[in-house]
């Protein structure tokens, strides 16, 4: 089989691949449209309630979409001590965002609707 | 004493900040200290109180610049000893961000000599508002100076110091892709883009492409691959190689030391039949050229590409014959054209077998010619504070008819899908005119997200990378973003004529003109750059 042929038969086989994997998208894309419309419904019931009782809405809708409170690291740990440890080409004890930890992770409608996932930001 | 710089970057977690990696490069060269910081999940304010910087120096686009002016406003505030320097696009093509009671500096285009000079005036105690392509805000005024000469050897420049990107995140690390520039400048006038406004800033100089050697682009590849995983690379330049000489000797020695599947940018009209051989041989994977429209008018009148569209066409099937993977960009929402402009667009992608057919929102940038024809034409007011900090989600500008605006936005979420799956089009044809929802949203991201894992930057994510991209079109983010501050409105201050190019020396002051920057203040008008590609 010649090169130009080969290539061809490459073109050919990805078109199929894609078309199965853009159908699998498009269910992905069911679920997570169905995820998020009942995640809205939750918070807009609980609003409801809320404002029936005359509680603050704001405040207790919050609770289902946010994060647990951002850890605060010591404040104390010195500028220095900030300096060395890049120096030394080691991770800054005082610049290191938290930990990876899934209970940091819920819904983010707003970061949801701008757009392609975060970490794959390639277009911007 | 040296300074201490810190970077804050919003969305640390997408491609790799390169701009102010490049300046920070130059500053260690220097002497100076530097660091970055992202700000999801991170308390930003308490971060810079730890760190004790001297200087805090952002980098935004426009829409993201809401967000930068809030922030410095706020550490002026907590700190006032602290420099802000506000560079990037938003700040070279609309330097009356100046005026932002926040911000001490603007940096307008290549930072890298601009930011070391400041640095070291701070350092030495020197004056410091008489830096080509900064202004300055000090003791009540600013000072505007001009444009420097641009570097004309680009392998002088230090590489980006990735690794404090990896001092505060260890995951950016272990991303399988990451990102890197072979050339700076563009010949071409796109309205759309950021490169004539630079050549206005820089004149003709800008267009006079600056090109790294091949030796010196390896090295760097070879170096980053030293520091961390490395699956497929992306070249982020505007076009990636204009000569085939200058991509013969990048291609044997890539081959030889890197021999990694690559992604680059390209202007398909321009690619020759060699040069296309040339990219499959070296290891390209995947190429990025611009359709933009189907329709020549809007792509020459009002685009202003210079473009013939039959050997654009003939490019990118050159390309797709090489075996090599397509991603084209769209601007939907042209002003001047109409919802069936964007779907002939949509059909020339799907003729063309295009791999993904990536779209955006036509959005009117600062001093971009497109901004221009907009505000002229009436499709836009010239607030450029409206623009979102994303051209994927709703557009700026006046459409004739509401429902036109819905569709092309909806059109917008459906077109890469439809494109690779175009039975769905009469589906898609009924959804848009429904309102817009999470669907949509969801459906624009499953779909990048599993073209661009498999099929153009084709790489094997670990497991917790495949779980946060899933989960990410689900809307699940881990860390929430919590350093918004309000943006406060604009100082009036008078300004006064710094260093121009010409002279290169201070000129004198010119004494007491008043700029009113408000909402309206239309860049174009002022002759001030644009940006985006």
């Amino acid at each position: 089989m010649s090169e130009a042929d080969d290539r061809a038969r490459k073109v050919k086989a990805r078109r199929q691949k894609r078309k199965l994997k853009a159908a699998a998208s498009v269910a992905i894309a069911v679920t997570a449209g169905l995820f998020l419309a009942c995640q809205r419904g939750v918070t807009e019931v609980q609003k409801a309630i809320d404002a029936a009782r005359g509680d603050d809405a704001d405040a207790q809708t919050s609770d289902a979409t946010s994060d647990p409170a951002i850890t605060v690291k010591d404040a104390s740990a010195s500028a220095t001590d900030a300096s060395q440890a890049l120096d030394a080409g080691r991770p800054d004890a005082a610049l290191a965002r938290r930990s990876s930890n899934a209970k940091d992770a819920a819904v983010d409608v707003n970061e949801h609707r701008k757009g392609m996932p975060v970490r794959d930001n390639l277009l911007e | 004493m040296p300074k201490r710089v810190l970077f804050v970057v919003k969305e640390l977690e997408g491609a790799e900040p390169l701009g102010p990696l490049y300046v920070a490069g130059a500053l260690m060269q220097a002497g100076h200290t530097c660091a970055f910081i992202g700000t999801r999940g991170n308390d930003v304010m308490a971060a810079i109180k730890r760190w004790a910087p001297d200087i805090v120096a952002f980098g935004a686009t426009t829409g993201l610049h809401r967000f930068y002016l809030g922030l410095a406003a706020r550490i002026k505030e907590e700190l006032p000893h602290v420099v802000t320097l506000f560079g990037g696009p938003h700040p070279t093509f609309f330097p009356e961000a100046i005026f932002s009671p926040g911000i001490d500096v603007i940096c307008r285009g290549e930072g890298e000599d601009a930011a070391v000079e400041l640095a070291n005036a701070l350092d030495r105690g020197d004056d410091h508002t008489l830096i080509a392509d900064l202004w300055v805000k000090h003791e009540g005024k600013v000072t505007q100076n001009g444009p420097r000469e641009l570097r004309r050897d680009l392998d002088e420049i230090p590489f980006p110091p990735r690794e404090l990107l990896y001092a505060y995140d260890d995951r950016l690390r272990q991303r399988p892709l990451k990102s890197f520039t072979t050339n700076r400048g563009c010949p071409f006038p796109c309205s759309y883009c950021f490169n004539p406004s630079l050549t206005e800033h820089y004149g003709s100089s800008w267009k006079k492409v600056r090109i790294r050697s091949p030796e010196n682009v390896v090295r760097e590849i070879a170096e980053t691959r030293k520091n961390g995983p490395l699956q497929v690379i992306g070249f982020r330049e505007s076009i990636f190689v204009y000569r085939e000489d200058w991509l013969r000797a990048f291609g044997e020695l890539y081959r030889k030391e890197i021999k990694l599947p690559y992604y680059c940018h390209l202007r398909a009209d321009i690619v020759t039949d060699e040069m296309v051989e040339l990219l499959a041989w070296s290891g390209c994977h995947t190429v990025n050229v611009g359709i933009e429209t189907a329709n020549p008018r809007l792509a020459n009148e009002v685009l202003q590409r210079q473009i013939k569209m039959d050997k654009l066409e003939r490019g990118i099937r050159a390309l797709k014959k090489a075996g090599i993977v397509v991603f084209a960009d769209n601007i939907l929402g042209i002003p001047g054209g109409t919802f069936e402009d964007d779907l002939a667009t949509l059909q020339l992608n799907i003729d063309l077998d295009v791999d993904y057919a990536a779209a955006t929102l036509c959005t009117p940038y600062p001093g971009t010619g497109i901004a221009k024809y907009a505000v002229e034409n009436g499709f836009f007011s010239g607030d450029f504070d409206l623009i979102d900090d994303s051209y994927y989600t709703e557009s700026v500008l006046t459409f004739a008819d509401p429902k036109d605006k819905r569709r092309t936005e909806n059109l917008h979420k459906f077109f890469a899908v439809t494109c690779a799956l175009p039975e769905l089009l009469p589906v898609v044809m009924r959804l848009i005119d429904l309102p817009t929802n999470d669907f949509y949203y969801a459906m624009f991201r499953a779909w990048y997200l599993v073209c661009h894992m498999t099929d153009v930057m084709p790489r094997r994510p670990d497991l917790r990378q495949l779980k946060e991209g899933l989960l990410s079109i689900f809307g699940v983010f881990e860390g929430k973003e919590e350093n918004w501050f309000p943006m406060p409105p604009p100082e009036e201050l008078p300004i006064v004529a710094g260093k121009t190019k010409e002279s290169a020396e201070a000129a004198p002051t010119t004494g007491g003109t008043l700029i009113r920057l408000g909402k309206r203040a239309a860049a174009p008008a002022l002759g001030i750059g644009g940006e985006h590609v």
